[in-house]
């Protein structure tokens, strides 16, 4: 029979969920090339989610958002070359006798770059099912000489911990508002008008003219089509890879990172008094058990 | 990569015959086979030559000359390098500045066959003046009303160019419209161009020159000439900003 | 029934647990249960029983026992004293039901709900100075001519230590066995709430006359409610292994009767603490 018995209410068991995950921030970066150059800086938090103990000893985690902030995407696109002239000038039955020259006034594929600034607009929604590991932690910075007392001074104490391990994680596909189609109209007339800023402004409308609508022609670029959510979502989760990412960094988080709770070992009872020490119990054969109302540590005191 | 932008291109309201810039191309019937040492004058400075020659064994109907390969700022070409071009019989000679300040007339010398270019026979042809069977183009970008003159004679008329509409369909480049001179009169002399359609002037006459220049700028919803953005926000909602 | 019915987080530590952790703190904190003047801080073998103390207690020259004043001799007007240990050697705890701590009849056995019994040898004796040396100190503080407020000389509570055989011959120990009946209580404090032991009766064996025994168990029960137990008082947060620090929640004790019956309560071998979390 177990010496010490701390069982945690579900909702307690919540609170502390919430603590971890509301620590919880992550970032990426990178770039790519492809048909368009990109590059991305994403951060992420977890917001809201459900908790729920399970009766075989395990932990469901739903509805979890996965809030993307920041999510900046920056595009680089070549724009074709813009030429003129070129037309015949004299036809013939067996062909062009004379043909105008070509004058480019675009030339060398100019590249925009298009700045998209997602930030806090994207969500996606993380489910998953855990159990509670326990670990005994011993800090790394702790050194061979170093008594239980002096490593508590010194910040850096053995523990047990409890982590979430997760059993399995799903990711539901981004949530896209309608105004990210919006953004990226908007960015890419920014774009267009920040490489032709210096041109007067009727040379900038002929441009954009002969180009014809920029947006649809670096839609066209980007290969867009009519589902701006299917692209974002499959740029974003394909080939920058960040369902993946958020996945493994939330399931290390958890089952290495950040655990649920924790307490030190020997555990103190009585704190310093002057001069006097802390008094320190040796704490034993820790186990964890789950059931759906809540979460039960056992342990032994130690001699 | 960045973009290259023609800025000569863009900024050229004055296209001149005897005076070759960007947008303005001048096309020179050769008939007859024989050889040719064209000189290149920018301004009043001889900047380079050619050879030409109008070979009955060429198939090919034109040959086009970059006069902008001479310009001396920035100096594409040593005044030593000499190209050299062939064209068939009753092709032509196209003679064409794609970028630069431009300002070029060409003078066509004739030569003795596998003779040097010193061993000039005679002055052929000044593009200066412009004789019959030449052909003008000119490519007007800028929107407004121009001039149309014969800086030789008397001919005037008139072009129109209109305001691009942006964000409408891309625009593509029309037909030609055809403007022929002869007897010192531009027919038609009043044309309406769209946005980069081009006037092909077919010369008739003996001597010419032919010359459109800006004369009343067309700056669409803008009521005063620009300075030049720097910057342009745009509302990501499409509202207007309060 | 889940543990947390009634409550947010559960603690339950049954008497083995609860005895364990009390040997702790006599090796961890020896000077709560180790009493004696200056002479047995500085020769501790001559303790009646010298404590086995943890390691670090030696390394940090922490101290084995607490400081006391000697044992005033009377008639000597605060001159001479005696020098003194009291210790507190073997305790154990026993929870209701109660079935390892024999209760004398004085407290009233079996041990009543929600009490636990405590069994404590106690250990104590005075450094017995020689007759030569009991008469020549007297001596001395006759004859100072006292001041005129009363004390003589400059030297006043001075306790001479007395000539002992190293062996501690001339100290003389006893020990007696102490039974006590107490509870615990939850009490509000500046540090928050905070577990306490309550006494409830105190109990020595076989000494006599009684009226002897009467006044040593006032003298012992006063000792420990005024002296000794409130040093031991544990935060509830730690009897939960500070939950609600990690967590940065705000707990306090389960209300009783109201929602539980007792809290803490104790039954079955085991005190059980039942606390709330704050929003």
């Amino acid at each position: 029979m177990n010496q010490v018995t701390v069982a945690i209410s579900e909702e307690t068991f919540r609170r502390l969920f919430a603590t971890i995950r509301d620590h919880f921030h992550e970032s990426t970066s990178g770039h790519s090339g492809g048909a368009f150059s990109f590059s991305w800086n994403i951060g992420v938090r977890l917001q809201n989610g459900s908790i729920d103990l399970q009766p075989d000893d395990s932990v469901r985690l739903s509805e979890l958002d996965v809030v993307y902030d920041p999510l900046t995407l920056e595009l680089g696109i070549d724009i074709p070359e813009l030429c003129i002239g070129g037309f015949c000038i004299i036809p013939s039955p067996w062909g062009c006798i004379l043909r105008a020259p070509k004058i480019c006034i675009f030339s060398d594929n100019p590249d925009i770059r298009l700045a998209l600034n997602l930030s806090g607009l994207l969500r996606s929604e993380l489910s998953g099912a855990f159990s509670i590991k326990t670990r005994y932690r011993i800090d790394p910075s702790r050194t061979a000489g170093m008594t239980d007392l002096d490593a508590e001074d010194a910040g850096v104490p053995n523990k047990w911990r409890f982590h979430l391990d997760p059993i399995w994680l799903d990711i539901d596909l981004i949530d896209i508002p309608d105004t990210v189609g919006a953004i990226l109209d908007a960015a890419i007339n920014n774009a267009v008008d920040n490489l032709l800023f210096w041109l007067p402004g009727w040379a900038r409308d002929l441009v954009k003219a002969i180009l014809g609508s920029i947006v649809d022609l670096i839609r066209a670029i980007l290969d867009i089509g009519d589902d701006i959510d299917e692209w974002l979502s499959n740029l974003l989760g394909v080939s920058i890879g960040l369902f993946d990412f958020v996945s493994t960094i939330v399931a290390d988080y958890f089952a290495n990172r950040y655990p649920v709770f924790e307490f030190e070992d020997p555990f103190p009872i009585l704190g310093y008094e002057g001069i006097k020490i802390p008094v320190k119990i040796p704490v034993r054969n820790v186990s964890v058990t789950v059931n759906d109302a809540e979460m039960i540590l056992d342990s032994d005191i130690g001699d | 990569m960045k973009a290259h932008i023609n800025v000569y291109a863009l900024n050229n309201t004055n296209i001149d015959s005897a005076s070759l810039r960007v947008l303005g191309s001048l096309a020179h019937p050769l008939t007859d086979p024989g050889e040719y040492v064209a000189d290149v004058v920018q301004g009043e400075i001889n900047v380079g030559t050619f050879r030409l020659k109008v070979d009955p064994d060429c198939t090919s109907m034109q040959a086009d000359v970059d006069l902008s390969k001479y310009d001396t700022k920035p100096k594409v070409l040593p005044p030593s390098v000499e190209r050299r071009y062939s064209v068939a019989p009753k092709g032509y000679l196209l003679l064409f500045v794609s970028e630069g300040k431009g300002g070029f007339h060409v003078i066509l010398n004739e030569i003795a066959a596998g003779k040097s270019a010193r061993e000039k026979v005679a002055r052929r042809y000044d593009t200066r003046s412009l004789e019959p069977g030449d052909v003008f183009i000119a490519q007007l970008l800028r929107p407004g009303i121009y001039e149309m003159t014969n800086s030789l004679g008397k001919a005037k008329g008139r072009i129109s160019i209109p305001y691009p509409k942006p964000l409408a369909k891309p625009l593509f480049q029309k037909e030609p419209e055809k403007i022929s001179l002869r007897d010192d009169k531009f027919s038609p002399d009043h044309v309406e161009l769209e946005n980069l359609q081009a006037a092909v002037f077919m010369n008739g006459m003996d001597h010419a020159a032919i010359q459109v220049a800006l004369q009343e700028a067309d700056y669409g919803k803008e009521k005063v000439k620009p300075e030049g953005t720097a910057f342009r926000w745009m509302n990501p909602s499409g509202k207007p900003a309060k | 029934m889940a543990l947390t019915e009634k409550c947010s987080v559960y603690a339950s530590v049954n008497e083995e647990a609860l005895n364990r952790i009390v040997a702790h703190l006599m090796r961890q904190r020896p000077s709560l249960f180790n009493y004696g003047t200056q002479f047995f801080e500085n020769n501790p073998g001559l303790l009646c029983k010298p404590p086995v103390v943890h390691p670090e207690i030696l390394r940090r020259h922490n101290p084995i026992i607490t400081i006391e004043d000697p044992l005033p001799i009377l008639g000597t007007d605060g001159a001479l004293g005696i020098d003194f240990c009291f210790q507190l050697v073997q305790l154990k705890i026993d929870i209701h039901p109660g079935r390892t701590v024999p209760l004398p009849p004085e407290l009233n056995p079996p041990l009543a709900e929600q009490r636990f019994a405590i069994m404590v040898e106690v250990c104590g004796g005075i450094s017995c100075p020689s007759p030569e040396t009991a008469e020549r100190d007297g001596e001395v503080v006759a004859i100072q001519v006292p001041s005129a407020d009363g004390k003589r000389g400059a030297e006043t509570d001075k306790a001479k230590p007395p000539v002992r055989p190293i062996q501690g011959k001339n100290v003389l120990c006893f020990c007696i066995l102490l039974f006590a009946t107490a509870g615990f209580e939850i009490k509000n404090t500046t540090g928050g709430p905070k577990l306490a032991i309550k006494l409830f009766g105190l109990e020595i064996r076989d000494i006599t006359p009684e009226g002897l025994e009467n006044n040593l168990e006032c003298y012992l029960a006063t000792t420990l409610r005024a002296g000794i137990l409130p040093k031991i008082r544990i935060a509830l947060d730690t009897i939960i292994f500070n939950l609600g620090d990690f967590a940065t929640l705000s707990i306090s004790p389960t209300p009783a009767p109201s929602v539980v019956a007792h809290n803490p309560a104790l039954e079955q071998d085991e005190i059980r603490v039942f606390v709330d979390v704050g929003v």
